[in-house]
């Protein structure tokens, strides 16, 4: 089986740069790091491999400064990287960026990709699901285990969490998943011995010029959104309403309490 | 005339209406053309809120395969031409409206909790950086404006007197893979709604509800598949009975201190987990497992019931990213006031009681 984790390289969200006037974030040598449901998916995937066998690329989209970080995947037992890096593809929305990913991965081959279900930086959970649209996969976000089904042929079961919900499922293949970071999955740590071992052969670099894309299709440019202005958030308070402990007081809570969907359950 | 679609998530029930309120936001001028769309059966209540509700008798398993959901969505855009579609950025939503984007094509933006119109121009604002950063957005391609919604933040309080008509698909069996509709049925006036409800169901012969089915034929659909998801179990996840996990608490102080168990109460229809403040722990009245607060626990409930609670800076400290708090407390100026979205003034045991009794009644 073939698996591609797709991989984030984020600003640390408690340290960020952001270049107000462009709306792009200035990532290079800026302090960054995995995005953490990442990590649990490159670990879920290696425990896959480990248990049924499997070949597991890390693919990942950024700056080429990344490219320590996915080193560091291999050593942890990925059996090669991609790093998509090109000044064309940088201010990508979610649509490009799956565009971007889903070519990437196609080059590479796959049976099954495992990501992140979202990201803690743009944190739009968009992008696994347009990358299965645009790779005619099925897609499940928000998995916290997975094993190959032994019941079918090319397979898997997931389990995933909706709220208060466990829902099992069985995925056929070809498959994109969103690990959740509910999941556990954790990567081990690297052996002392391999932090010195330089693996910069299993890692590939991929550019425009083996993805073609044309011209304005990528970027800020063939982006189907544009962030017009970025500001921090203001903490207001929310409209507040004062109620007595009447019929009418109570008849409010309850119906505030019915429309947010408190009531539903049961 | 503006067309808007509107996901109807099976799970928010009402709270699906919250989206009306960022149509009637986007387009305040604006003659409105409302559709919902359906995967479970509408409930009543939502009646005379839509022009038209499609619903697509989607199987249990169905209701889990994005892709499939976003492909019966793409069909209906196909001839209705929506300005805007707009779904809950809840599990399903958030999966339904990205395959369906990447469809479409067009731009979507996640999680909005803000609309505004600038110099003509639709923008959307949602946070992102773990919510320390806002961003305003807007949509730059040539279909439907898409967004998904954060749940709870928005609030319609408008009216439903439009005559609802409910436009049925049937689809093809889970077995086959991909979507075949094989037939629909244009009723309405669907004898299992009560008319008296208020609203009026009209029965209205929609050509284009042929349209589908011939369209299905002809085009050649890129969806072989999206029907690979099957859903094989459902539980309850274990409840942990750790207060850090609970998605509502009703939680106690000193106000409540000789009632203390008469919370328990109100927390069983409400699915909920007792907390307590620190005085009720040191008073020996509530266990230190579920003292919320800077020496307790932190939680992140949805929602949060603070009765007789004051609200010292240590017992605040340990809220993060609660969503909702409803306070009820016989001082309407006690500090955890200014936190609450509703302040109920007055004794916390008749509140406990009143609502409890309120919820049952509903209930039977
Ligand atoms: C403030 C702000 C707001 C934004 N709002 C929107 C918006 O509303 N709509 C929109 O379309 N775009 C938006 N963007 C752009 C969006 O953040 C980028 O396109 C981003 O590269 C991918 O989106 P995400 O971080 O939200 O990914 P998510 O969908 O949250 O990420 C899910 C998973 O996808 C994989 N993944 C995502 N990016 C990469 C990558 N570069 N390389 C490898 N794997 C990856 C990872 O496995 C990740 O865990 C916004 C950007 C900013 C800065
Ligand atoms: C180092 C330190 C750490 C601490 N850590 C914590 C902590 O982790 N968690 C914590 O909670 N506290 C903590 N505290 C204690 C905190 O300072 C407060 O003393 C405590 O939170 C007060 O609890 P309370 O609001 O329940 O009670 P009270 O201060 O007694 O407030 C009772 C409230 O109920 C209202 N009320 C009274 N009667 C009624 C009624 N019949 N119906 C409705 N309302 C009524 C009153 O108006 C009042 O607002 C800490 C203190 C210190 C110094």
């Amino acid at each position: 089986m073939k698996i591609v984790c797709l991989v984030k390289i984020i600003p640390d969200v408690e340290h960020f740069t952001y270049d107000y006037d462009k709306n792009i974030l200035v990532r290079e040598n800026k302090k960054s790091v995995v995005n953490p449901e990442d990590s649990c998916a490159v670990a879920a995937a290696l425990r896959m491999k480990e248990k049924c066998g499997a070949e597991v690329t890390v693919v990942s989209m950024g700056p080429v400064s990344n490219q320590k970080y996915l080193e560091n995947f291999i050593r942890c037992g990925a059996d090669r990287a991609v790093l998509i890096s090109d000044e064309m593809f940088r201010g990508s929305d979610t649509y490009v960026t799956s565009r971007i990913l889903a070519k990437g991965i196609e080059l590479s081959g796959f049976d099954l990709v495992i990501g992140g279900t979202h990201s803690l930086d743009g944190d739009t959970g968009q992008v696994l699901p347009q990358v299965a649209e645009l790779l005619d996969a099925e897609i499940m976000s928000h998995v916290t285990e997975i094993r190959r089904n032994e019941q079918a042929d090319r397979g898997i079961l997931a389990e995933a969490e909706d709220g208060k919900k466990k829902l099992t499922f069985s995925i056929s293949l070809p498959a994109v998943i969103g690990i959740s970071g509910e999941s556990g999955y954790k990567l081990l740590y690297i052996r002392y011995d391999d932090w010195k071992k330089d693996m910069s052969d299993r890692l590939k670099v991929l550019t425009n010029r083996e993805l073609c894309f044309g011209e304005g299709e990528t970027g800020l440019a063939g982006s189907r959104t544009r962030v017009l202005r970025t500001y921090p958030k203001k903490f207001s308070d929310k409209e507040k309403r004062v109620v007595q402990n009447d019929e009418a007081g109570i008849e409010y809570v309850y119906q505030f309490l019915l429309e947010k969907g408190f009531l539903n359950d049961d | 005339m503006i067309r808007v679609l509107i996901y109807l998530d099976e799970n928010s029930g009402k709270g699906s209406l919250e989206l009306i309120e960022v149509v009637r936001r986007m387009y305040p001028l604006d003659e409105i053309e409302l559709c919902a769309a359906a995967f479970a059966k509408p409930e009543e209540s939502l009646l005379g809120y839509f022009d038209e509700i499609h619903y697509f008798q989607a199987s249990e398993s169905q209701k889990y395969q994005a892709r499939f959901m976003a492909s019966c969505i793409e069909k209906l855009e196909r001839q209705k031409h929506f300005s805007c579609i707009i779904m809950a950025a809840v599990f399903m939503g958030r999966m339904t409206a990205a395959a369906l984007a990447a469809k479409l094509g067009t731009g979507l933006v996640a999680d909005v909790v803000d609309v505004c119109i600038e110099g003509g121009e639709i923008q959307m604002i949602r946070p992102a950086f773990e919510g320390k950063l806002m961003a305003c957005i807007t949509n730059q391609g040539l279909g439907p404006i898409m967004m998904t919604v954060r749940p709870g933040v928005f609030r319609y309080d408008g009216t439903s007197d439009r005559s609802t008509c409910i436009i049925t698909y049937e689809l093809a069996d889970e077995e086959a893979h991909g979507i075949r509709e094989k037939r629909l049925t244009e009723n309405v006036r669907n004898d299992e709604y009560d008319a008296s409800a208020g609203s009026v169901c009209t029965c209205r012969k929609e050509p284009y509800s042929r349209e589908l089915c011939i369209m299905e034929q002809g085009a050649k659909m890129r969806d072989t598949r999206g029907g690979g998801v099957q859903l094989i179990a459902c539980t309850r996840k274990d409840e942990n009975r750790d207060i850090c996990n609970a998605e509502i608490l009703v939680s106690g102080g000193g106000g409540v201190r000789n009632h203390f168990e008469e919370l328990a109460r109100l927390a069983k229809p409400l699915g909920a987990m007792v907390s307590s403040s620190r005085k009720l722990v040191d008073e020996g009245i509530a266990p230190r497992s579920i003292q919320v607060g800077q020496s307790g626990r932190t939680v992140s409930p949805k929602l949060y019931l603070a009765l007789g609670i004051y609200g010292s800076m240590q017992h605040i400290e340990g809220l993060k990213n609660v969503e909702h708090i409803i306070s009820v407390n016989t001082n309407r100026n006690a500090p955890i006031c200014s936190l609450s979205e509703i302040v109920v003034e007055g004794d916390a045991v008749e509140f406990i009681e009143k609502l409890t009794k309120r919820i049952n009644q509903n209930k039977n």
